[in-house]
């Protein structure tokens, strides 16, 4: 036994203590194989699952490889079950192989006659399978290389994709490091990203939100040097990616498309909606040729965690372009990570939000949960509601006003975002403080304009709806304030903090405030918002409302 | 054939060293103490020790006496080794005729001339047990074994996680079973509905809760309530020692227990395996605590354990299959190969959940229990068992992390304000307001808890906790506290002394030993015979003597116990002994008589020609 930094428990979970000298060789060693699931600040947390493993097999480890690094950095002793489940989870991968047949195209391979007859025997498998060529290999139909690897993977014997990728076509990409006005280079662990996804073939890469991932993108791109299409959530964000790329590559203007609802530009370069994919015309996919017409060489997810489950079913369609994903949280509420690992890719890249702020690549950032009082008649109100109303009475309380004013009036002079759910409490926020109001139903040039203005500094305070949750970029915003949400969406809460996380000029602490009635659904739904953020190490301070003009006074200070 | 007053005698001739051998082989002889040889006769050929006696002999040994009971005795020189005889009769087995001249002569002091008889009721025993089958000419040497090679790392870490599991999971059992008894069916069995709930609870599996369970009663952590028909806790002083002594007291319980064994093995349950009940009072086999020290010292033995190779690499143990320790087990004791193929498989599963066994690989603890050398098997426990640690950490989102094995008095009182989470070598546990507000409804107070946590929190407690602690106690203001929760007092934690006195009333090895020495001096001490009315020896005497007389139609005094309870005493010739009845003719009048044979006190032969009569 030895000190190590790791403790394995017999849950399979996998504890790492992060102020032990060990603990940075022990990391590496076991992210191969173990899924990062908590990063909090003393003790990190991950869990070896069958994916991981499979991942690691794939990369080319063996069990033997894992029982040792788990052994030879292990404090205590490594439950013998755990070991053996390694071993025999280790040993399912690659008993099944995708292969191309010169003859017959794509196959499906195995060395063991009674493991190709059980999974052939499932329903759902045999109908992607054609003819049986002899007792180990059996024709798989072209199309149906992702859903086969998926349902393969359910079964418990994942397939060894060793078919290939198809090249695209090609077009060279180059990312314009130190050179022109504002020289940049790859940061060391975006570099360590595109290297991982490059030698897998396929996957995602997990960064904190203003970690520079369309940088990631961009440097993906380069390494492909093919046709790219890249699929996006939003218009602003397309055009935040176009601009990004234009800065970044050697890409010009007339190589990058734009495939919105608003504009249908088809280039080497494309960037597309979410939602024009997913548009229906007389019930079918109008745009989803899109997917198909060009000879893509990579295909970039951003914001994979929100990929729409009808885009989930193209791709199991695309197994045979190399896949990039990216999100800052690869936590799904509908509970479909496996499907993103299935369809997209194994995780390629993780970093600990908190390792990437100490580096300095994101701003610092300080939560805090600010606890108002329902006002007597509000309580009654709550108190009688029906379940469906109640989190929007507590969450919309007029005592949550008037401390987003305080809170503004307090960071005067910093660039304040107001955000929340509600849109009778945006619109009494936007009076109360004087601001721009930005929701769902405000023209795209119009958010365009306003975002421009508040990153000039023009216009200090935006009072935003959800549709700021996600890949607007605002470097120097640097306070944010959360009336309303989601629920209890964990993702949301992560993606309204991400916001804040350019790094800023000054070097500047970023401040989250989210208000919450206290004792009220409000303030359930806020602990389990928080969950993600604080397992990553955030570490939420509360406050009484009642306390925060005290707590300003020390903030100017 | 020997009588028993001929093996009483042999045994009276035997010397203090064949004796206390004797007493070490067939242990169940003098258990308990016995009065005289007569006596000790008489125990000696009583079937069940007979039985136990049978079923440790090894291939040869059954052999050679199998063949010295058959019809066909002289036809089998063959089996008549002398190493052998001499085993069989060091275990009574055989007696042998004591020399004519008898001065300072000792049997063993003849080597290869001595003569044996067999005695009938071991030949009895023979006839009943299984038939060697095909087997009637021995194996020259055991089996060879098929062995795995097994990492020394690997084997080490195996059976060390084991007993961490083993002290874990059975100290959250008996705390679970203290705080809610289990509810028993009829046989005092746990049902399925139960055993299936506390093992989801316990994050293992069903055969693995099982043998917890079996364990925590053999060693008495456990015990059935017939009042109101439940499992209850019974000795939280277990939960109060130390890890090593803990384990202790569990392994030689384990070694002990008559109870079947439950098996996850991938090969078993065999087919023909006893169905076990778990806690039930009818899953038990009088010869499973026999079985299971046999296995132990099978695994120890060197074939199994350390064959000799010529390229053995370092660092290397070896793991024997399943197949060839019930083949070594099946040689050296064959008459329990049947049995043991089914119950095998359990028995190793449970070494393996012991750490007697790592990897399948004897441990060290396990190769010190094999030699039952049991300071050293804690000795090498305590250097593999960590201390427990007495602190913490508390992160940001509101876990507590105890990186190791907290120290059970603080981690009963962690309980009380955080609710676990995850299972394994450290104590992971999480803080919410509810749980803060449950330790508030039971009594705690902001102070409390916050000294509490500030004792033994290694980092600085998260604002958030401090302000939701603080929050709780507002919600619980003093005095409105709930004075019966059993859980507001957590038990002090434990000292040194209980521990050992915990273990103190166990017998050591040298007890037994001085048992032994106690059982001679008092065997030399008295006369060979007793008082034969008293004595234990009496009616197997009784018994042997009718049947003698019967079959040699010999005349006898025979004393019985009349209607009115004097003891007449008849001079007559036994005839036939049948459902408890002695029919005998009277001499003299030649009428014919019965006797209830529970009324008979003594038989003795006729005075010899020129005696008085007693």
């Amino acid at each position: 036994m030895t000190d190590g930094p790791l403790i394995v428990q017999s849950d399979k979970t996998i504890l790492l203590e992060v102020a032990h000298p060990d603990s940075t060789d022990a990391r590496h060693a076991i992210a191969a194989f173990a899924e990062l699931e908590r990063a909090p600040e003393h003790m990190h947390s991950y869990r070896i699952t069958p994916l991981g493993l499979w991942n690691a097999r794939a990369a080319g480890l063996d069990a033997e490889h894992v029982v040792d690094t788990l052994l030879n950095y292990s404090r205590y002793p490594v439950p013998h079950a755990l070991l053996l489940d390694i071993a025999e989870i280790m040993a399912r991968y690659g008993r099944l192989r995708l292969e191309k047949d010169p003859q017959h195209g794509l196959v499906l391979r195995s060395d063991d006659e009674l493991i190709l007859a059980e999974v052939c025997h499932a329903k759902k498998v045999s109908a992607l399978l054609g003819a049986r060529i002899d007792p180990l290999t059996v024709v798989v139909h072209g199309t149906a290389r992702g859903e086969l690897k998926q349902l393969l993977l359910k079964a418990g014997w994942p397939a060894e994709d060793l078919a290939g990728y198809v090249d695209g076509t090609s077009h060279p990409i180059a990312l314009s490091e130190n050179t022109g006005a504002s020289p940049w280079t790859l940061r060391p662990y975006q570099r360590v990203a595109v290297e991982n996804f490059w030698a897998g073939g396929s996957g995602v890469v997990v960064l904190p939100c203003g970690a520079g991932k369309t940088i990631v993108g961009a440097a993906a791109m380069a390494a492909s040097g093919t046709t790219t299409l890249i699929l996006v959530t939003n218009t602003l964000s397309a055009r935040q990616w176009k601009a990004e790329l234009l800065k970044r590559t050697t890409l010009t203007e007339s190589e990058i498309g734009e495939y919105s609802g608003a504009v249908k530009e088809l280039r080497p370069v494309t960037i597309a909606t979410y939602q024009v994919l997913t548009t229906r015309r007389n019930g079918s996919f109008t745009h989803l040729e899109l997917l198909n017409d060009n000879d893509w060489g990579l295909l970039i997810y951003d914001e994979v965690h929100l990929l729409p489950a009808p885009i989930f079913r193209m791709t199991a369609d695309l197994q045979a372009r190399r896949r990039l994903g990216l999100t800052a949280t690869l936590v799904r509420e509908d509970g479909r990570e496996g499907e993103v690992f299935a369809l997209i890719g194994p995780k390629r890249y993780d970093a600990p939000w908190k390792e990437i702020e100490a580096q300095g690549y994101i701003a610092p950032a300080d939560c805090v949960e600010v606890r108002v009082d329902l006002a007597r008649a509000e309580r009654l109100a709550y108190a009688t509601a029906d379940d469906g109303e109640k989190y929007r009475l507590c969450a919309t309380t007029l005592a949550k006003s008037v401390v987003a004013q305080a809170l503004v009036a307090a960071h005067g002079g910093e660039q304040i975002l107001v955000i929340g759910q509600y849109l009778d409490q945006l619109d009494e926020l936007a009076a109360r403080l004087n601001a721009p109001l930005i929701k769902g139903t405000t023209p795209v040039k119009e958010r365009e304009r306003l975002f421009e203005e508040f990153r000039q500094g023009r216009v200090p305070t935006l009072v935003v709806s959800k549709v700021a949750n996600f890949s607007i970029d605002l470097p120097e915003a640097s306070v944010a304030i959360q009336v309303s949400g989601a629920f209890g969406s964990r993702q949301e809460e992560a993606q309204r903090l991400g916001r804040l996380m350019r790094p800023k000029a000054d070097g500047r602490t970023a401040r989250f405030y989210t208000l919450v009635a206290r004792d009220t659904v409000d303030a359930d739904f806020a602990a389990k918002r928080q969950r993600f953020l604080a397992e990553q190490g955030y570490a939420y301070r509360i406050m009484d409302a009642h306390d925060v003009p005290r707590a300003m006074e020390g903030l100017q200070e | 054939m020997g009588t028993l007053a001929d093996v009483a005698a042999e045994l009276a001739h035997r010397s203090d060293a064949q004796l206390l051998r004797l007493f070490t082989l067939r242990p169940d002889a003098i258990n308990p103490p016995v009065a005289n040889f007569a006596a000790l006769a008489t125990r000696l050929c009583g079937p069940s020790s007979i039985l136990a006696a049978l079923d440790a002999l090894n291939f040869s040994q059954l052999h050679a006496l199998t063949a010295l009971h058959s019809p066909a005795a002289t036809g089998t020189e063959a089996a008549h080794v002398p190493a052998t005889l001499a085993e069989l009769h060091e275990m009574a087995l055989l007696t042998a005729e004591i020399p004519a001249s008898p001065a300072t002569q000792t049997p063993a002091d003849d080597g290869g001339t001595q003569q044996f008889c067999t005695l009938a009721s071991v030949g009895l025993a023979l006839g009943e047990g299984p038939p060697l089958g095909d087997h009637l000419t021995p194996p020259a040497a055991p089996p060879s074994a098929k062995l795995a090679e097994v990492r020394t790392a690997l084997r080490d870490n195996a059976a060390a996680s084991a007993v961490e599991t083993l002290l874990r999971v059975t100290a959250e059992l008996v705390e679970s079973i203290g705080h809610a008894p289990l509810a028993a069916l009829r046989d005092r069995g746990a049902g399925v509905r139960t055993v299936r709930k506390l093992a989801v609870w316990l994050k293992i599996n069903e055969a693995q809760l099982c043998f917890y369970l079996e364990l925590a009663a053999t060693a008495h952590l456990i015990s059935y309530d017939r009042a109101s028909a439940q499992w209850r806790a019974a000795t939280p002083d277990w939960l109060l020692l130390e890890r090593p002594a803990q384990w202790l007291a569990l392994a030689k319980a384990w070694q002990d227990s008559t109870r079947l064994p439950f098996s996850d093995a991938p090969n078993s349950p065999a087919p023909d395996s006893p169905a076990a009940k778990p806690l039930a009072v009818t899953s038990t086999l009088p010869h499973l605590a026999a079985l299971r020290h046999r296995v132990l010292r099978v695994l120890a033995a060197p074939e199994l354990a350390a064959p000799s190779r010529n390229s053995e690499p370092p660092n290397t143990t070896y793991a024997p299959t399943l197949d060839s320790v019930v083949a070594q087990l099946a040689w050296r004791h064959p008459r329990q190969s049947a049995a043991m193929s089914a119950l095998v498989p359990g028995i190793m599963a449970e070494l393996e959940l012991l750490g007697l066994t790592g990897a399948g690989a004897l441990s060290i603890t396990g190769r010190c229990a094999a030699a039952n050398d049991w300071p050293a098997a804690l000795a090498a426990l305590d250097s593999t068992l960590p201390e427990p640690i007495d602190h913490f950490v508390i992160q940001g989102d509101l876990s507590v992390v105890a990186p190791g094995f907290l120290a059970p008095a603080i981690a009963a009182e962690l309980k009380l304000l955080a609710a676990t989470e995850g299972r394994g070598a450290a104590g992971i546990f999480r803080i919410s307001e509810g749980s803060l507000q449950g330790a508030m409804a039971a009594g705690q107070s902001k102070e409390s808890i916050l000294g509490f946590l500030r004792r033994h929190c290694r980092t600085e407690l998260p604002q958030s906790l401090e302000y939701l602690i603080g929050a709780a106690a507002a919600k619980h203001p003093a005095g409105m506290t709930r004075q019966d929760s059993p859980a507001s007092t957590p038990r002090r934690g434990p000292d040194r002394t209980t521990a050992l006195a915990w273990e103190a009333p166990r017998p050591t090895d040298d007890v037994v030993h001085l048992q032994m020495q106690a059982q001679l001096a008092q065997l030399r001490r008295s006369p060979v015979w007793g008082s034969a009315v008293q004595d234990e020896a009496g009616p197997a005497l009784v018994m042997e003597q009718l049947r003698l007389s019967i079959a040699s139609g010999s005349t006898v005094w025979l004393s019985a116990v009349n209607g009115s309870g004097d003891v007449e005493r008849v001079l007559l010739v036994p005839l036939s002994l049948v459902g408890g009845l002695l029919r005998a003719r009277l001499n003299g009048t030649g009428r014919e008589r019965h006797f209830s044979i529970h009324r008979i006190t003594a038989v003795e032969d006729p005075p010899q020609e020129g005696t008085e009569l007693p």
